[in-house]
């Protein structure tokens, strides 16, 4: 997978180009958050399929026109995109429901922070980055992130060569936790 | 599998070159534990970097502005979509209609040229009209 996508400006313009690469770099970074949103969100991994497509063309709509510009973060702006319109979803089925009696935007997007604050007591992976240490979580992602080791020893101000050692380490850590807890032989069954 | 620990993080944080990448792969397809521990891992960081992913979005300093920009993208995107029906609505009517007027003439023209029942002075509409009093007529 390219890291040069990991810069903004560039997956915008590889987008705006529809260079394939760039939308399998959105997939491979962001499908599974979109997944893990939507399912534990009233959800179906269908649902989550479907609105990640939509995603997308909003995202090349969007794109399309020049002149339009992303100021924030990109995977936090795709995100927010998926958010907007799974409770617009959420709206339209609770419409369709005479018992269901949620039709605020505000109502479902509120709701959707009281699950993730719900599953980040109760979720395996939540609790177990919880028990991680935040210099560990941010090693672990920025890398999967494929963001280059001499940028994340900058904002971390380490060394890259301390931040790959602590990469072994942080991931270690991961899976021995991660394997350690009852939950995780459950969840592979 | 302590001994392949590194290679194992290497590899799934992409950290090899394209040599190292290939020899990993072959030894993995020689070694169904060593395969199936990669699997597992993989697995592990992908629920994991959803939720760190998730988590940055939901912390994120700014997120009411990107929330605003977020329904600014979705509403724009619901517009276009909406003209681009109302737009296929339009040209399928217009095909529509055209295909209809296009047909009408083709049967005028063959009920006329088949009965050899030609009024110049006559409209079209006409010409057709009078082929089925005539036929009516016959009936």
């Amino acid at each position: 997978m390219d890291s040069k996508y990991s810069n903004k400006e560039t997956i915008i313009q590889a987008i705006r180009d529809k260079v394939n690469g760039a939308f399998e770099y959105i997939h491979e970074m962001l499908f599974e958050t979109v997944r893990y949103m939507i399912t534990s969100n009233k959800g179906s991994e269908q649902d989550a399929e479907d609105l990640y497509q939509e995603a997308i063309i909003c995202l090349t709509v969007n794109l399309d026109d020049q002149n339009y510009k992303i100021k924030e973060n990109f995977s936090g702006y795709f995100i927010g995109i998926c958010r907007k319109m799974w409770i617009d979803k959420l709206r339209d089925r609770s419409r369709e429901s005479f018992f269901d009696d949620t039709r605020s935007p505000d109502v479902l997007s509120d709701r959707m922070d009281r699950n993730l604050q719900r599953d980040k007591q109760q979720d395996l992976f939540w609790t177990i980055l919880a028990r991680l240490k935040r210099e560990c979580q941010k090693i672990i992602k920025y890398r999967l992130d494929k963001k280059p080791y001499s940028e994340i020893a900058k904002s971390l101000g380490l060394t890259a060569a301390t931040v790959r050692t602590k990469k072994y380490e942080c991931n270690k850590k991961l899976n021995k936790l991660i394997k350690e807890d009852p939950r995780y032989s459950e969840l592979r069954n | 599998m302590e001994k392949y620990s590194e290679y194992i993080v290497d590899y799934l944080y992409d950290d090899m070159n394209e040599h190292q990448r290939k020899d990993f792969e072959k030894l993995m397809a020689s070694d169904a534990e060593l395969a199936a521990e990669v699997e597992e891992q993989r697995y592990i960081l992908k629920q994991v970097h959803a939720r760190l992913v998730y988590q940055e979005a939901m912390d994120d300093p700014r997120r009411k502005e990107i929330d605003k920009s977020a329904k600014k993208a979705v509403k724009r995107y619901k517009q276009e979509q909406m003209s681009r029906s109302i737009g296929k609505i339009s040209t399928g009517r217009i095909v529509f209609r055209l295909i209809s007027v296009a047909a009408g003439l083709v049967i005028l023209f063959v009920l006329n040229t088949s009965t050899g029942f030609k009024t110049p002075l006559r409209g079209v509409m006409v010409k057709g009209g009078s082929y089925f009093v005539t036929l009516w007529r016959m009936l």
